[in-house]
């Protein structure tokens, strides 16, 4: 059996084993694919860049909202915050860190046995939350898949899963997406009757 | 300009199946050009990068892969004949990019443990299926440039020219790769019986 090295001539000749040569030989000779030829695949390039630029489009729309609601969410933490130190709900702060820093580091333990039956019960704060939980109580949560319960069309489904697959170019699984589903689900949108069609021929 | 000089050094499947044209216009119709590489170069790629990277499971996405960055740059393209040696050369590079991934999967634990006695005939004796398991742990083993200029140099059989072409690096460090691999690869298969 003759490798490429013999063939094209070794500049970088050193002792190969023979068991090695016999491994790259089969590698060479025995590995390989069968790759049917056709269209299909363009298409799907072309779907996966147009997808890209919807995603792209997407991504600044939703980075823009979730700057508005983090900005949202900011002024009402900071004014619910300022509130509950007003009432003194709410420590200042630097007060504990001060308290902290004049602290003994070792109190004597009469010292601690004094201390602990004239100092007030330990009040627990409660945090900001379960005050709004409490205006707002929570519905309870209905059994049962989410998306079923959301009654989300079927195609919906299809088609974000075929957008998450086309968008980590695992093109093999959405093909097999696409076999499973039945096409009647896929007439919306357009691109995923365009695969459909190509992915039926 | 002699005509040795325009033609590619690379001569990765037999010279009488399909070549190419050595024209030296770019391509008029980008997407045609496209289409029409993938209809005679994409087993090509298939072949060469399962070869290389041993990924079955991903050789679809693989392929896509090198075809989706053909589509961006086949803009860039002088030379239509050209085209064969400028895929080669991208699948080189998403070979690369994979195995990287690959070995960084496998650092943080996620890397999926690949059955290499399927990427063969089930014909194929038990003790050929075995040494190809052997091979392909050893180049696993190996960083991944120095996979690659190996396997370029001695599966594929390319001249140490092609090998630095391919590789983006000097012929004297593209030699380097592929003793430092031979060597490694020598200890873990070569001296088993």
């Amino acid at each position: 059996m003759t490798t490429g090295t013999e063939r094209n001539g070794s500049n970088d000749s050193q002792e190969i084993p023979a068991v090695v040569l016999r491994g790259a030989g089969i590698i060479r000779d025995q590995v390989a694919v069968r790759w049917p030829a056709g269209h299909v695949e363009i298409a799907l390039i072309q779907l996966q860049r147009r997808r890209q630029q919807r995603r792209y489009k997407a991504a600044g729309a939703a980075l823009s909202m979730t700057g508005v609601a983090l900005a949202v969410a900011l002024g009402f933490g900071g004014r619910i915050h300022d509130e509950l130190t007003a009432r003194g709900v709410l420590a200042r702060p630097g007060a504990p860190e001060r308290a902290a820093a004049s602290a003994p580091k070792v109190a004597p333990a009469r010292e601690v046995a004094a201390a602990s039956a004239t100092a007030p019960a330990q009040v627990v704060i409660p945090s900001p939350t379960p005050i709004r939980a409490e205006a707002q109580p929570a519905t309870p949560a209905r059994e049962g898949h989410l998306l079923q319960q959301r009654l989300v069309p079927r195609r919906q489904v299809a088609a974000a899963r075929w957008v998450t697959l086309a968008g980590e170019r695992r093109f093999g699984e959405a093909y097999g997406l696409l076999k499973q589903v039945p096409l009647r689900d896929l007439s919306d949108p357009d691109d995923l009757m365009l695969a459909a069609g190509l992915a039926r021929r | 300009m002699s005509q040795t000089a325009q033609k590619p050094h690379l001569r990765l499947v037999p010279q009488g199946d399909a070549a190419p044209r050595v024209e030296d216009a770019p391509p008029e119709d980008p997407k045609a050009a496209v289409e029409e590489a993938f209809r005679r170069y994409a087993p090509l790629v298939a072949s060469l990068g399962l070869r290389i990277t041993a990924l079955r499971d991903e050789i679809d996405d693989f392929v896509q892969e090198v075809f989706l960055r053909a589509t961006r740059g086949i803009g860039g393209l002088r030379h239509q004949g050209a085209t064969k040696a400028w895929l080669v050369s991208i699948t080189i590079n998403v070979a690369r990019q994979r195995l990287r991934v690959r070995k960084l999967r496998k650092l943080v634990g996620l890397d999926v443990p690949i059955e290499y006695e399927e990427l063969v005939d089930p014909a194929l004796s038990p003790e050929d299926r075995v040494l190809l398991t052997r091979m392909y742990r050893a180049l696993d083993g190996l960083p991944v440039n120095q996979r690659l200029a190996w396997s370029l140099r001695h599966i594929e059989g390319e001249r140490l020219e092609t090998v630095a072409l391919l590789c983006g690096c000097s012929l004297a460090t593209a030699k380097r790769r592929i003793v430092a691999a031979q060597k490694v690869i020598s200890e873990a298969v070569g001296t088993e019986k």
